[in-house]
């Protein structure tokens, strides 16, 4: 009878033991917040709390993801392009960013009938802020800034130009262009959670040029990643995001 | 927060799919070499008192038809050839006349403004000639020609600049 008391207690006690070493996290963001009457049902919930007590990691993951509206883009307008983004999540408030895709252009007017094509890679680089009070709910609202550049060659083609005064025919065709664009974008979106590791969101873009190298026969009509080759132009994405928490 | 971001969220995916389309062409679209009118003597701006007729060599048509008080005038270059020769025939209401002549040479470049604008042929003058006639026989001549912008294109600013002779 003693020895099966003392085995009981002995059970118990080591019961006790390992409950407190596998979720000391859990035990620890309790006890040190519970005087202030906080009770947390999970251990991830507890794990956040502790995280808001300690401090936030520098490093919080990485996430990937892609463009939604490029690809549509290419039966809905007169160009698209696919894009993949990354960044790097600094603090929950920083967010370096890194963009790559291939922008295309097939389009020919249907009143001048000029075509125009072009297919080229671009590059986006630079980073945006979380701006959001409660980082904890996953959504996130972001202003930030880009640099991006593009090297491309374009064609342009279009019917013979008929001479007004001579009526003679000169042929319309300009092969192979060959231009750069550098330029920046203010950038301000919306992130929203969808599940676990997946969010949703958008962005706009207001792009301004900063340096352009083109051909002497005119300026190219669509730039790969900068959109309608104007002084300023506005461009939106809406992309798919992986949150990786390495 | 969370109607919000939804709220925006689908404003996100509807407006990327709107938008206007503005067509950005120039209001001249028409490529034409400018020239201007000067005294020989003193440099300044001359307005004609006499005729002036223009027609292209080699062709029956009449680009600049018995203009009176004129001291500018447009002249269309050849898109698919790269000499023009222009006749210049002064005239007066006495029925005195001269012809002089003004060669043109020029590179051909054709131009792309914008996808929705019509195509263009732009020109660099690459060189300019020209021949007198007598003063005795019309007291109105070339002196000289300068180029002041080789660029031909949709901008009316002078191109070359005629200097005329005018005998006493």
């Amino acid at each position: 009878m003693t020895s099966k008391i003392c085995r009981f207690i002995c059970t118990l006690l080591l019961s006790v033991w390992c409950v407190n070493a596998t979720c000391g996290l859990n035990t620890t963001a309790a006890d040190s917040l519970t005087k202030n009457g906080n009770t947390y049902t999970s251990r991830s919930e507890a794990r956040k709390a502790l995280e808001r007590y300690n401090g936030r990691p520098l490093f919080c993951g990485i996430a990937v993801g892609a463009d939604l509206v490029g690809p549509v883009m290419k039966v809905a307008a007169s160009w698209n392009q696919l894009e993949v983004v990354g960044k790097i999540n600094l603090l929950e408030t920083y967010f370096p960013v890194f963009e790559m895709g291939i922008g295309e252009s097939d389009y020919t007017d249907d009143t001048s009938l000029i075509a125009y094509q072009v297919k080229a890679p671009y590059w986006r680089i630079g980073c945006d802020v979380n701006f959001i009070k409660n980082k904890d709910t996953g959504n996130r609202i972001f202003g930030g800034l880009r640099y991006g550049f593009s090297s491309y060659d374009y064609s342009i083609s279009g019917p013979d130009i008929i001479d007004p005064t001579w009526g003679t025919a000169v042929p319309y065709q300009l092969k192979d262009l060959n231009g750069n664009k550098h330029w920046a974008e203010l950038v301000f979106g919306l992130e929203a959670k969808i599940w676990r590791m997946i969010h949703l969101g958008w962005n706009f873009r207001y792009k301004f040029g900063l340096n352009e190298k083109h051909s002497t026969h005119g300026k190219p009509w669509y730039v790969p990643g900068y959109g309608e080759n104007k002084s300023g132009t506005i461009g939106a994405t809406f992309n798919l995001m992986f949150d990786l928490n390495l | 927060m969370k109607h919000l971001l939804r709220v925006l969220l689908t404003a996100g995916l509807i407006v990327p799919f709107t938008g206007c389309s503005e067509v950005e062409c120039p209001l001249d679209s028409v490529v034409v070499m400018t020239c201007g009118l000067r005294h020989a003597e003193t440099g300044e701006k001359l307005q004609l008192s006499d005729s002036l007729s223009i027609t292209p060599c080699g062709k029956d048509t009449i680009l600049l038809n018995r203009a009176y008080g004129i001291s500018e005038f447009v002249l269309p270059l050849k898109m698919g050839i790269e000499v023009d020769t222009f006749l210049l025939r002064f005239s007066n209401s006495w029925e005195m006349s001269a012809t002089d002549t003004l060669f043109v040479a020029h590179r051909n470049e054709p131009h792309f403004e914008s996808i929705d604008c019509p195509a263009s042929v732009f020109h660099h003058i690459t060189h300019v000639s020209w021949t007198s006639h007598n003063p005795s026989v019309y007291p109105l001549t070339i002196d000289s020609v300068a180029v002041k912008r080789t660029l031909v294109d949709y901008n009316d600013i002078e191109n070359l600049q005629i200097y005329l002779h005018t005998a006493p």
